[in-house]
């Protein structure tokens, strides 16, 4: 089931036209990458699946059913553009966000309570936000939209400000959720994260879905069919590859359209190569993005003309 | 639909924010301290300076072209005067003087003599001269220095003076008036007042005068109570809005709750938090004007109560109404300052019936009454200024009417201004043009 589905969303301000009839649907229990260059039009559109802003002309429907507020309190929601009260204190805001959220004022204080210990904050939940520092703020305001445990979270940049243990903190998080069958919306330029945490993307590119799809499809649509191989001896001759680059001890393969790159490892083997190691390549995540945001088309060209065509898969 | 837990939670939230904060303990029960003592301290200068200004004499020349001042003995000169009134006329010179209530006349031959002595500011009460055909047509030019003091105790008495000597002068030329005649003309009226109320009691002139001020003051003062509490609420108002936005909290909040929880939220938890401050200085002005009450309660006079009863019905709705048109435009303005003056208006709106005061306490019951009565903005307070007037003047369908177009008013200004509100919060930096927010609103196509 769509648990959050975009049909056909127009925005305008002013004579911009920021989001140009963007279809997409997020599926139950995924993490979905939600990706574009800055002022592409994703924030509109997540503002618009939290019904704080209305589309000009467009549906949105939210777990499954036209978009309502009892549907909004099942989703939790932290903004690129975020801050608490800084003259309250933690466990206040904390309670006050699960209170928005429809819990009781008893369930609140206890699930903030306990999300403090979580994030390792229990010492603080009497200070002042001002005397937090920015990654202990941030972590408050992770726990805050996580606090009632929503079916569905849409996190923007929420790696943003935290050092590598509290970046591991937060992947752990979103791994829970999704073990937990809770849906996830990350929205994030690090792309090796997208990469390593989510299930499907979206690029948008100046008001339009120009990227959709999981992951590996993404990459590979993206990508020239090539291959690494590193073999023990020499390498064979084989039908089907273009050209042949050495690089890394190993070979790249550029492969004829059409060629699977199975069929190689297949060839290989039947021509008594000791293989040492196959990948399939495969663009980066990273240069999907570069592409859209150049605005240049694919696949990739010839990898020898560009060393950094991408990773193993 | 509005769902009352979250408006609840919003509420107290706000509530809370607002009351812990130390400026508010020091507004609440500081500033009533700091303004009893202000006001004792001036009151006190004041009326010290009053009463050695009634002390003093004013000086001013008089030159008598119509004669009638011509017998010597109306005349004296310094040394006939008492000490206050010969400090102020030796100033002049030795010249004749009449005194009189403490004005003193000195006589010029001329009015060249008259306005050298001007010039030279021997005479700060002015010049007058009775002109040559004043017995037929009453002219008296006056002469007076430019730079002088606006308003001044002391020179007030002048005219009144010379009025009363031109009435003796003008009867002395009559050979045949009685002297009590003559004393009637000079002192028409010794006023001796009884009121009749209905109950067919007689009261005096003091209580009389008590009344009076009551009626017009208790609606004067429930107005400046009204204007300052519609002002410091503006205040909290625009600051939880603008800690909103600065805090960027802005987005949870609309994610979570209906700008119209949001508004009516932030509305009810800061009302409270006013109402606690305006009842703190409520009992505050009670107990400081204690005296005064156990005054009032042993003389026969009305009090409005009828006005003071509706007060808080009045107050509330007024404030819900002025309220959230207040939240809606305070949160397009793009700094604190901005939002303030975007919200002042509406303030000044509802304190328009203070500046027709006097036509209400005259027509408490006219066409501008009535019409102020329905209309949302001024209707508290003309309300409250009829019913302190006149309570019998002012049917129960006019009160239920009035509380009807306030709610409907109220109600309306909320669900238009949640959507102000949503734009509102949302903007940051430089403001889009009104036409562009009213559409993003969807108050336009």
């Amino acid at each position: 089931m769509a648990i959050l589905r975009f049909t056909s969303i127009h925005k305008r301000y002013g004579s911009f036209h920021a989001l140009k009839g963007v279809s997409l649907a997020v599926e139950e229990g995924e993490v979905f990458g939600l990706l574009g260059p800055n002022g592409a039009g994703k924030t509109s559109l997540i503002r618009i699946g939290l019904d704080i802003i209305r589309p000009d002309e467009g549906e949105v429907s939210l777990l499954g059913q036209p978009m309502s507020r009892e549907a909004l309190d099942q989703v939790g929601y932290l903004p690129e553009e975020r801050g608490l009260y800084k003259k309250s204190r933690v466990l206040e805001v904390l309670v006050y966000l699960g209170r928005l959220k429809g819990l009781s004022r008893a369930e609140a204080k206890a699930r903030s309570e306990a999300w403090l210990a979580r994030i390792g904050l229990s010492e603080v939940a009497d200070r002042r936000l001002e005397a937090l520092s920015k990654g202990m703020s941030q972590k408050v305001q992770i726990a805050g939209t996580l606090l009632a445990d929503p079916p569905l979270a849409v996190l923007d940049e929420p790696f943003s400000g935290l050092d590598p243990v509290n970046v591991e903190l937060v992947k752990e998080l979103i791994a829970e959720r999704r073990a937990a069958g809770r849906t996830t919306v990350l929205s994030t330029h690090l792309m090796h994260q997208i990469e390593a945490l989510c299930d499907r993307v979206a690029v948008i590119h100046r008001g339009e879905r120009v990227v959709y799809g999981d992951i590996d499809t993404v990459r590979r649509e993206r990508s020239r069919p090539a291959v690494f191989v590193r073999l023990r001896g020499e390498l064979p001759e084989l039908a089907g590859v273009r050209s042949v680059h050495a690089r890394d001890g190993g070979h790249e393969l550029l492969l004829d359209d059409g060629v699977d790159p199975p069929d190689i490892l297949e060839a290989l083997v039947a021509a008594g190569a000791r293989v040492e190691r196959f990948e399939e390549i495969l663009v980066t995540m990273e240069q999907v993005f570069l592409q859209v945001a150049r605005g240049e088309g694919h696949p990739l060209p010839n990898p020898a003309a560009s060393p950094d065509l991408g990773a193993p898969a | 639909m509005i769902r009352p837990n979250r408006v609840g939670a919003i509420a107290r939230f706000e509530m809370a924010n607002v009351v812990k904060r130390p400026s508010f303990l020091l507004a609440t029960f500081g500033l009533p301290i700091f303004l009893t003592a202000l006001a004792g301290v001036m009151l006190l200068i004041q009326g010290d300076f009053l009463a050695r200004q009634l002390d003093e004499v004013a000086v001013c020349g008089l030159v008598d072209e119509a004669g009638l001042f011509a017998d010597p003995a109306i005349w004296t000169g310094p040394e006939d005067l008492d000490l206050t009134e010969r400090a102020a006329a030796v100033r002049v010179d030795d010249g004749p003087l009449i005194a009189l209530r403490s004005v003193v006349f000195r006589r010029y031959e001329s009015v060249d003599e008259g306005r050298e002595a001007l010039a030279a500011d021997f005479l700060p009460g002015g010049l007058y001269v009775v002109t040559g055909d004043y017995v037929e047509s009453g002219r008296v030019d006056v002469f007076a220095r430019t730079g002088g003091p606006v308003i001044s105790a002391r020179h007030s008495a002048v005219e009144p003076t010379l009025a009363r000597l031109l009435r003796d002068r003008l009867l002395r030329t009559e050979s045949e008036v009685r002297p009590e005649i003559r004393q009637r003309v000079l002192e028409p009226m010794e006023l001796e007042r009884t009121i009749v109320n209905d109950s067919g009691a007689h009261r005096g002139e003091a209580e009389r005068t008590v009344e009076l001020l009551l009626r017009m003051g208790v609606p004067f003062l429930l107005g400046v109570f009204l204007l300052t509490a519609l002002l410091f609420s503006s205040g909290y108002l625009v600051q939880a809005v603008a800690v909103d936005k600065e805090s960027k909290i802005v987005e949870v909040l609309l994610s979570s709750a209906d700008p119209n929880e949001i508004l009516l939220g932030k509305l009810l938890g800061l009302g409270v938090a006013g109402l606690i401050q305006l009842t703190v200085w409520g009992v505050m002005a009670l107990g400081g004007s204690a005296g005064a009450v156990a005054m009032l309660s042993t003389m026969d006079v009305v009090f409005p109560w009828e006005a003071i009863a509706i007060a808080p019905l009045f107050f509330v709705l007024g404030y819900l109404f002025i309220g959230s048109l207040m939240l809606a435009t305070g949160s397009l303005g793009s700094s604190v300052a901005e939002s303030q003056k975007l919200t002042l208006g509406w303030a000044m709106l509802s304190v328009t019936p203070l500046m027709v005061l006097l036509m209400l306490l005259e027509e408490p019951h006219g066409t501008l009454g009535t019409l102020f009565s329905v209309i949302p903005f001024t209707a508290p307070l003309t309300l409250m200024v009829r019913m302190s007037v006149d309570p019998d003047g002012v049917a129960p369908s006019e009160l239920a009417l009035a509380v009807a177009s306030l709610m409907l008013a109220t109600w309306l200004a909320i669900r238009i201004g949640a959507r102000l509100f949503r734009v509102g919060l949302l903007l940051g930096g430089s403001r889009p043009s009104w036409r562009e927010i009213l559409r993003q609103a969807k108050l336009l196509d």
